[in-house]
């Protein structure tokens, strides 16, 4: 297993917006986390980065504990997030965001005081194919629509050469357009890498997701493939807020 | 590109060196270059406050503390307080490195609590505005080190010796000439870091200092970093000063200078070294033009340019001129 | 005098240091922790409420009203800025110390104007000593500690009880919710601020007595009340209690083996230090 989150809990004052959950995460796999507005999806996410530190259990990665770890020394382990709210270098370029993210990982102080191809433009470049973005590289990030926004924030969780990239609501604020072309960019990517998405449109989370997990009122639901959960009536149940 | 940048940075804080000198000894001979030499260092000091601030999001009422203390090394070397220890009897180049060494030093020991601690944001510039503040009381209270109100007087000037070859920076045109030469060369300095993968870090480190971490940068170390060399160039600075000045005491740690230094940088634009060094020059060179009532309403002064820089929410003077080769006027309709 | 006399006795002297810091730090707290603007003009914001009673000597009144009047002149004067321009500083955390900085500097250049450079003394309301272990403690001291040990618990009440300090906590919490309960943000942040500046105006006319009266005299009181603050953690009220209560007793100690710089310096190198290992502060959970 890639990751496995292992009888894990997070409490906020009185609340536990996790409780007792169980998860793995093949290598390779793209999965899909799916739930109701605070079943705990982007709690989760949260802890796997380092942003909290649960309550009680463990999260394990490559077969070690994460506890303990710094959210840099996660990054640096592989681990890339694409935030439900973009987290991007505004007053920067957009190649220069990418270019940033190159060197993040990788930096020793050393390497940062050299010219040494760390962070080199063509490597950006072909990052920003990747996410379908070349032509916006000058553009201040600042000016960029929503959609581009979010796709890079990928390019740039790719620039750390990540083996799991989380991504957080990848297709808020987009048409259908760009939608399906996230979609394709996620497949695309989940041919080399491990992928785990939150995700409120079905139509995306069925043609990326071979294993959806449904959380709700932060505890596991179901899981299963896209058919099974569909045909759940828990699941049915939980989002038509009939409590689970 | 980098060596590019670096040269015409270089050469713009000569231009303006030179005709800050041009008519300082226009308006005043003799004594009008030694202010504005005073002014040109301060304008390094300046900049020093733009790498940490403009630069890197990094807000300090407390850089008078290294100015300061650079200031008061240069002259303990010169003074000969230190000349028990063989290296450090009374030269110049001396004073000048224990100037750059010492604050850098006393950098590393703040900054690894500050930044390990993850002090941020408002609480950063609080927790070095309570160091200034304190240390110029301390400095205040230690009269046997410090010299207390009155300060240490009669420090010498810069006297360099190399071989034969013997230079002393009594002249005012000589001082002016080193200073001049020290601060392009700082600034150039300064500018080529900027221009490394570690300058561009410092620019995510203002932006978000958040995504910067997820990327799995170790965002400590390079506060750290960046807070030693802006130190040791605010030291270099002090030292500088207390040579030409002739005279050091305790207020050269304090937190006035210290957050009118960031008036400064405010006032030529943040994130611009040229700016920064611009803004000190003019600001001092203004004040000293109305020194009638600058002087006895210093603090109004300083006060009323606080509130204004935050009221018109411009970019300084470095704005303006931004605006101006972008052609955009300054008033927009829609 | 015995050993243990004198302990007392400095136990008592540490309760008042640490009394007048928690009026300081209350009302620094109320501004920052709720509204998020560190006012670094609380300080003369205190200095001004001492010169009002130092004002009102010269008028002849009674100190009494002298405190009164430190109370409203300087809340009204906290009325006045954050409206004027402290409104536009929330949630703009670097302007706001911009800002704030100016105007403690104007501040002190006015004071310094009006009253003069030199220090001014201001006799305490109340005269005389109350035997105490061999020693007369002067009754201007158990005026300080009660009246702080009514003030406190008197806040306290106002932000946990009151419909008030509901609103205003609900404002902290949520602005665009409270916004929508009805509560008008605006509003409510002018009435802590105003509440803010009037207890740093108490606070400065009660230690008015105690300390020689300088236009300068803010930096001290704000770099260790934003100290208690910072130490005892943002988050709660009962955080500022005990970071004055640890900021003020340290204080009170070291002076007592040494000089009062040296203690300030002493307590700044620990707080940083405490601020490394529990930077959340001392008083307030995880």
């Amino acid at each position: 297993m890639l990751l496995e989150v292992d009888g894990v809990g997070k409490r906020f004052g009185g609340f536990w917006a996790l409780q007792g959950l169980d998860l793995q995460i093949r290598p390779g796999e793209i999965r899909a986390v799916i739930g109701p507005n605070g079943a705990g999806k982007s709690t989760l996410f949260n802890l796997i980065i380092g942003r909290y530190s649960p309550t009680v259990g463990d999260i394990r990665y490559q077969g070690k504990s994460l506890i303990g770890l710094s959210p840099s020394e996660r990054a640096r382990l592989g681990i890339a997030i694409k935030f439900q709210i973009t987290q991007v270098f505004e007053s920067l370029s957009v190649l220069d965001n990418v270019r940033l993210s190159l060197i993040g990982p990788a930096a020793s102080l050393r390497d940062l005081f050299r010219n040494n191809g760390l962070g080199a433009e063509d490597e950006a470049l072909r990052l920003l194919d990747v996410v379908g973005l070349r032509e916006k590289k000058h553009e201040r990030v600042g000016s960029l629509v929503h959609g581009h926004r979010q796709w890079l924030e990928i390019g740039m969780a790719l620039a750390t050469k990540p083996k799991l990239l989380l991504l957080d609501e990848p297709t808020s604020g987009m048409g259908p357009d760009e939608t399906r072309k996230t979609a394709e960019l996620v497949k695309g990517l989940g041919r080399e890498l491990t992928i785990v998405v939150i995700e409120h449109d079905m139509e995306f989370v069925r043609s990326v997701a071979e294993t959806i997990t449904v959380l709700n009122n932060g505890a596991l639901l179901a899981q299963g493939t896209y058919d099974t959960i569909k045909n759940d009536k828990r699941v049915v149940d939980a989002y038509l807020g009939k409590g689970g | 590109m980098l060596l590019r940048r670096s040269l015409t940075t270089g050469i713009t804080v000569l231009i303006i060196s030179t005709i800050a000198g041009a008519l300082g000894h226009g308006f005043g001979g003799e004594a009008g270059l030694r202010q504005i030499t005073q002014y040109l260092v301060l304008g390094l000091f300046a900049m020093s406050v733009d790498f940490l601030w403009g630069y890197s999001g990094l807000l300090s009422f407390g850089q008078a503390v290294f100015f300061g203390l650079g200031a008061f090394c240069y002259a303990w070397v010169r003074k000969g307080t230190f000349a028990f220890i063989p290296v450090l009897e009374n030269s110049s180049l001396a004073g000048l490195l224990s100037a750059i060494v010492l604050p850098a030093l006393l950098a590393v020991i703040v900054g690894y609590f500050l930044f390990y601690g993850k002090i941020t944001g408002p609480n950063f510039t609080v927790v070095t505005l309570a160091l200034s503040f304190l240390v110029s009381l301390l400095a205040l209270g230690w009269s046997g080190v410090f010299g207390g109100y009155t300060g240490l007087p009669h420090v010498p000037p810069l006297a360099l010796t190399l071989g034969n070859w013997e230079m002393s920076a009594r002249a005012g045109m000589t001082s002016f000439v080193i200073v001049t030469a020290l601060c392009v060369i700082a600034a150039a300095g300064l500018r080529s870091i900027l221009a490394t993968p570690f300058g561009l870090a410092l620019e995510g480190l203002r932006d978000s200092e958040q995504r910067l971490q997820y990327l799995g940068m170790n965002v400590a170390q390079v506060k750290m970093v960046v807070w030693t060399i802006s130190a040791a160039v605010a030291g270099l600075a002090g030292g500088i000063y207390s040579s030409i000045a002739g005279y050091v005491a305790y207020d050269l740690l304090g937190v006035l200078l210290s957050t009118e230094a960031v008036v400064w940088v405010a006032v030529g634009g943040r994130g611009a070294l040229v700016g920064a060094f611009l803004g000190a020059v003019l600001v001092r060179a203004v004040s000293y033009a109305l020194s009638g009532i600058a002087l006895s309403y210093w603090m109004l002064f300083l006060g009323v340019l606080f509130i204004l820089v935050v009221l018109l929410g411009s970019n300084g003077i470095m704005g303006l001129v931004e605006r101006f080769r972008r052609g955009v006027p300054s008033a927009t309709g829609s | 005098m015995g050993t243990g006399a004198l302990i007392a006795l400095q136990g008592l002297n540490s309760a008042v240091i640490i009394s007048t810091l928690l009026l300081v730090a209350i009302g620094l707290w109320i501004i920052y922790g709720l509204m998020g603007v560190l006012n670094l003009a609380h300080g003369e914001l205190l200095a001004l409420g001492a010169y009002t009673v130092v004002a009102a000597g010269m008028l002849g009144l009674n100190g009494w009203i002298g405190t009164l009047l430190a109370v409203i002149v300087v809340g009204f004067i906290g009325y006045l800025l954050e409206r004027t321009f402290v409104h536009r500083l929330y949630l703009r955390p670097l302007e706001s110390l911009l800002a704030t900085w100016g105007l403690s500097l104007i501040i002190r250049q006015v004071l310094q104007l009006v009253f003069g450079a030199a220090p001014r003394r201001v006799s305490a309301p109340v005269t005389g000593g109350v035997p105490m272990l061999g020693m007369a403690f002067p009754v201007y001291y158990l005026v300080i500690l009660a009246t702080t040990a009514i003030i406190v618990p008197l806040i306290l009440w106002l932000f946990y009880r009151t419909t008030l300090g509901m609103k205003i906590r609900a404002v902290l919490q949520d602005r665009e919710m409270a916004q929508c309960l009805g509560v008008k943000a605006a509003t409510i942040n002018t009435y802590a601020f105003v509440i803010g500046a009037a207890l740093a105006g108490f606070a400065g006319a009660m230690i008015a007595p105690l300390i020689s009266v300088e236009p300068w005299m803010g930096s001290a009181f704000l770099v260790r009340s934003f100290m208690a603050v910072i130490v005892g953690g943002v988050g709660a009220i009962l955080g500022v209690v005990g970071g004055s209560a640890l900021i003020g007793g340290l204080e009170g100690v070291i002076a007592f083996f040494g000089s009062s710089v040296i203690a300030q310096v002493i307590v700044l190198g620990l707080v940083i230090a405490i601020i490394r290992f529990r930077p959340e502060g001392l008083f307030t959970q995880k």
